[in-house]
């Protein structure tokens, strides 16, 4: 009989990350206060102590030796998983996850594996200022080789890092720094794997759709919620993987709503909605009354002062008047 | 309605024979209707109860619906909207600036129905017409949810119920002067009716009633039911297009007539004949007529003219265009200067342009700046007719068969060589007499062709 | 140091190699025979020789865009080498890669690398995993004296200190950076001045001496077999030729005193010189490994010009493995 136990968001990853560094001997941990701090978000307590200084290595600051680290780790047959610790420091190592992970099996004619985790926290809303609140999936999304991870629940975090770790290919695994703390619904106890490029329909509903996926996915169940008094039947769809991107379970939705809106934390311009709503617009042209919406942050970086991050990141709020701006239908008053 | 005649249109339903709600079978006389020519007798088209929607006295177009066939138990739609045409109904006369597009019902932008794909998709699907259907999307926009399940029957068009777009400018100053919008050409960019639009037509409708009246231009072709299935359909288009389109509009908007005149061309085979024995290729017949005509322009600069709405402007050089018969039409390539050109070096430039008409390699620049033609038909047996002046021409030359003939001078017959001279020409710009004069010259020249070898006169 | 006649022929046999491997393969790029452009190790065959032969075959190392030289000391294979840079299916890398991605995973070659310093992270990381799996195998990191100077380069350098792990940093220092001299780059001229700045030590090395770089480089290794932690070696050398291609493009950004006196310390003909006059080997033999050489590398052209060029399909291929390890 399974346990109804429920983790919390950044226990579910700690769970996942234990229990694959026990399965596999090759699995470690690498980067800045992992170690004996376990993670300046928890996200790795307990780690060290259980697996040993080997096993859970503290780094200097230094996130391009961080990833080369991994990557060198990798090719010489480890299964690393490195951390950095804000989404934003991505851009300092760049050039070691662009240039070289994601690139190494391809150049080499595919005789590489590079079988490396690169986990991180992303996401606005705790006055951390703009070079600490970054939502940059977009941009390695773009980059071949390697694949994009955002998941929104607890159990949809232990499956989904699980999976990264075993997958034999350069993830970003991205966790948002606001949901650490929320528990949603039971998480097995045993090791288990959710699989990369699936999305999840969060809520069936017939006459919306909106996809999204981290923290605005759960958003916009609630905004799904708001919906319904008015009786808009809002069908949620949350990515999970960015890339590789389930476009078909998109596309299928969207053919039965004929409407959808596209959320996310990052910056509209150039986000990732952008793409999902031209793959939509290519396979479900005719099946659109409205034009694709997007919700998402504005074109600025994140401020600091509570009272302008609290309109610069969309919330379950504006993702409902987004959907109803979607949905209007003047002559009916609506 | 039926169409029961090649010619037939539109008919006036007379009387119903058989009343509404009643069951008929087919072929049963059911109407009797009226076209301009004659009363018919319309049978049914099939078994069902009649339910009659024209009424006695309304006109329907050919293939408009003036009633339905039900099958047992079926109701008639409730949607009762006929939009029988009276004859000649005036469009929908301009409506109050107020009233915006979106209320008005089936959008538009530039004459295209607003509507989503989904719409679109799902009104073909049922086979509605999204003229027919109403928008409640954002800024009018038909949404599949406006679409009714079945076509609403007998519905109206809509597109005949919508104001044009117009500003409201326009809208004013088209109330002010009594226009009736739908006459006005949309802004092409603005995607609607504006104020400069209206003022511009109304402008051009004070241009028509100053200047002389002319019968209506007229389409290209007039729209005519065809006789037959044609065995092919050569499009007037390209060059064929072209010369239709000119040929009919020199027709239409000039005053033009035709005078022949016998020009004796003796003197001219002799010259030919010297040039030949010279050694040099001798110019050809019509190279004498171009080189005449050129030089006899110069001296009448009064047909080397072009009307404008300004008047009849004097052109000071005399650029002479020299029809050429090419694959499935005609070319008018220019010889420029010509009446400043040596013979020889007009039979060179004349042979140049013939050359490259027949093989499609003139320039632009060949073709254009004519402010005369020369056409032949000689070759073809033809002695006079009455060649089509090439706009904006005031006159044109066509130059007939060389022929033997025969000349009583002082009691005496002799035998002359002779071809007849066909001058078209603009009554606009010259009377007869003038006209006449200037045949006369050309005739004159070529009866002494050394005159064509010199520089011109003028 | 005590060298056997066959490690001596063995090092002037890697070094021929890689003379004729560069020399044809430079001849044939400004022929217009090769795509892209290539980076030459002439002149600085010792370093990668001398380096190498202190390895094992099980031991790592990254390159530099200048990688031709590190790939044959490694023991690369000629013919997958030549048949790469002409972008053909049978290269090491498919064609897919080219001359600054080539590499052999199997000869623990981790790749040549486009973007200055970027191997040295990685070289870390092989290093990382030989310490996680408590072999002795020990990772070279390749560099230049002016990758020195790169953001990766510092933070590889003081993680392999850090972390205590087993890597040798050798810097082929070559006086340029591309085309400006190092000396106006940075104010140190020797780059071991930055080994304590780590807290590793720094050997320098005369990088045209093959012996003295095999000498070096074996200290440094078994040390960091040891557990001893990484050492930087600073070997003093020169490319002959041009930042990339022979000719030098016109451009006078190196005196000619400077390249004359350099190619007269050329490593191959002053070692061949050496066992000469030691007695190690005869003329006659050194000239027969020339010979036997260049036949080799002229096979390896027929080789690349006789393979394919890789199908359509395989333009997408090879950006995801596939399969997971579940």
């Amino acid at each position: 009989m399974t346990d109804e136990r429920s983790l919390t968001y950044v226990q579910a990853f700690t769970e996942a990350v234990r229990l694959e560094m026990d399965a596999d001997p090759d699995v470690f941990i690498a980067g800045e206060d992992v170690g004996a701090h376990g993670g300046v978000f928890h996200t790795f307590d307990g780690i060290q102590k259980e697996f040993g200084e080997r096993r859970a290595v503290d780094t200097p600051i230094s996130e391009q030796a961080i990833i080369g680290l991994g990557i060198g780790a990798a090719v010489a047959g480890l299964r690393p998983i490195v951390d950095l610790m804000f989404m934003d420091f991505v851009l300092v190592a760049a050039d070691q996850i662009a240039n070289q992970a994601a690139k190494l099996k391809y150049m080499f004619g595919g005789t590489a594996t590079v079988p490396l985790t690169i986990t991180t926290t992303g996401g606005a809303g705790l006055s951390a200022a703009a070079q600490h609140s970054q939502s940059l999936e977009a941009l390695f999304c773009h980059i071949p080789g390697i694949k994009v991870i955002y998941p929104s629940t607890p159990y949809d975090v232990k499956g989904l890092m699980s999976a990264s770790v075993r997958d034999d290919n350069p993830t970003l695994f991205v966790l948002h720094k606001r949901m650490l703390g929320t528990r949603a619904g039971p998480v097995p106890e045993e090791r288990y794997q959710v699989p990369l490029g699936v999305a999840n329909v969060s809520r069936q509903g017939k006459d919306v759709t909106i996809v999204s996926w981290g923290k605005t996915a759960v958003d916009s169940l609630a905004a799904a919620e708001q919906l319904a008094v008015d009786g808009i039947d809002a069908e949620v769809i949350d990515l999970r993987t960015l890339s590789p991107l389930d476009i078909d379970a998109v596309v299928a939705s969207v053919r039965t709503t004929n409407r959808v809106v596209v959320a996310h934390e990052a910056v509209r311009f150039g986000g990732f909605g952008a793409e999902v709503a031209a793959q939509i617009q290519e396979h479900a042209f005719d099946y659109l009354d409205a034009p694709v919406g997007r919700v998402a942050a504005p074109y600025s970086p994140v401020p600091f002062t509570p009272a302008l991050e609290q309109r610069y990141v969309p919330d379950s709020h504006s993702i409902a008047a987004g959907v109803r701006a979607t949905m209007a239908r003047p002559l009916l008053g609506g | 309605m039926p169409k029961l005649g090649l010619t037939m249109e539109e008919a006036t339903i007379i009387e119903w024979l058989v009343a509404d709600g009643s069951t008929v079978e087919a072929d049963q006389p059911i109407v009797l209707i009226e076209t301009d020519k004659t009363e018919s007798e319309v049978g049914s088209p099939g078994g069902g109860r009649l339910h009659q929607i024209g009424r006695p006295g309304d006109v329907f177009p050919c293939g408009q619906r003036i009633a339905l066939l039900l099958a047992e138990g079926e109701r008639p739609p409730t949607s009762t909207s006929t939009a029988p045409t009276t004859a000649s109904t005036p469009a929908a006369a301009p409506r109050s600036p107020a009233a915006p597009p979106s209320a008005a019902g089936t959008p538009t932008i530039g004459g295209r129905i607003l509507a989503s794909p989904n719409a679109r998709r799902v009104a073909a699907e049922r086979g509605v017409r999204l003229s027919t259907v109403r928008g409640s999307g954002p800024g009018g926009r038909i949404v599949s949810e406006d679409v009714p399940e079945v076509p609403f029957v007998g519905a109206a068009d809509r597109t005949s119920e919508i104001p044009p777009l117009a500003t409201f400018a326009a809208r004013t100053l088209a109330d002010l002067l009594g226009v009736d919008l739908t006459e006005v050409s949309v802004d092409p960019i603005d995607q609607r009716v504006t104020r400069e639009g209206v003022a511009a037509y109304v402008r051009s409708l004070l241009q028509q009633l100053a200047s002389p009246p002319r019968s209506s231009p007229g389409a290209l072709v007039a729209s005519m039911p065809l006789l037959q299935q044609p065995t092919e359909v050569i499009k007037l288009s390209g060059m064929r297009g072209t010369i239709a389109r000119r040929m009919h509009a020199s027709l239409q908007e000039t005053a033009q007539l035709t005078l022949t005149m016998d020009a004796d061309m003796t003197a001219v085979l002799a010259d030919r004949a010297e040039r030949s024995a010279g050694g040099t290729t001798a110019p050809s017949i019509t190279d004498y007529v171009v080189a005449a005509t050129a030089r006899a322009l110069a001296m009448n600069p009064r047909l080397n003219a072009q009307v404008t709405e300004a008047g009849i402007n004097l052109l000071p050089n005399v650029h002479v265009g020299l029809a050429v018969a090419v694959d499935d039409g005609l070319l008018v390539p220019v010889v420029r200067d010509a009446a400043q050109r040596r013979l020889a070096d007009l039979a060179a430039e004349t042979k140049r342009l013939a050359d490259g008409a027949r093989r499609g390699q003139l320039s632009p620049a060949d073709l254009e700046g004519g402010t005369f033609s020369v056409s032949s038909l000689g070759t073809f047996g033809v002695d006079m007719f009455t060649p089509v002046i090439n706009p904006p021409n005031a006159g044109i030359l066509g130059v007939g068969r060389l022929r033997d003939d025969v000349v009583v001078a002082d009691g005496a017959v002799t035998s002359v060589k002779r071809l007849t001279l066909s001058l078209t020409w603009d009554h606009r710009v010259v009377d007869g007499v003038p006209a006449a004069d200037f045949c006369r010259t050309i005739v004159d020249l070529l009866a002494a062709p050394a005159r064509l070898d010199s520089r011109d006169e003028r | 140091m005590d060298l056997t006649r066959e490690q001596h022929l063995a090092m002037h046999r890697s070094m021929v190699r890689i003379r004729l491997f560069e020399e044809a393969a430079g001849s044939l790029m400004e022929q217009g025979k090769m795509p892209g452009f290539l980076h030459l190790y002439v002149g600085q065959e010792a370093v990668a020789v001398g380096v190498c032969e202190a390895l094992r075959v099980d031991d790592f190392l990254t390159s530099t865009h200048r990688g031709h030289g590190h790939l044959v000391a490694k023991g690369g294979d000629l013919p997958r080498m030549m048949a790469e840079l002409m972008g053909k299916a049978t290269g090491y890398c498919g064609g897919k890669g080219g001359s600054m991605h080539i590499n052999d995973l199997s000869l623990g070659m981790l790749g040549a690398n486009g973007v200055v310093g970027a191997g040295v992270p990685i070289a870390v990381g092989a290093g990382f995993r030989n310490k996680y799996v408590g072999s002795d195998q020990v990772s070279v990191a390749f560099f230049g004296d002016a990758a020195t100077n790169i953001g990766a380069f510092h933070e590889a350098a003081n993680m392999a200190c850090a972390l205590h792990l087993p890597v040798v940093f050798v810097c082929e220092h070559n006086k340029y950076g591309e085309y400006t001299p190092t000396d106006r780059t940075m104010l140190i001229a020797d780059v071991v001045d930055r080994a304590a700045g780590y807290g590793m030590p720094g050997v320098i090395v005369d990088g045209m001496d093959v012996i003295a770089v095999y000498a070096a480089t074996s200290e440094a290794v078994e040390r960091a077999r040891r557990g001893e932690g990484p050492t930087l070696v600073e070997a003093k050398t020169y490319r002959f030729y041009n930042h990339h291609g022979i000719q030098n493009l016109g451009l006078k950004y190196r005196p000619d005193e400077e390249v004359v006196a350099w190619k007269e310390r050329d490593p191959i003909f002053s070692f061949e010189q050496r066992i000469v006059e030691s007695g190690v080997a005869s003329r006659e033999v050194l000239d027969a490994t020339w010979a036997e050489l260049r036949t080799a590398i002229d096979e390896a052209i027929v080789f690349a010009d006789e393979s394919p060029f890789p199908d359509e399909d395989q333009l997408l291929a090879g950006v995801f493995t596939e399969s997971a390890h579940p």
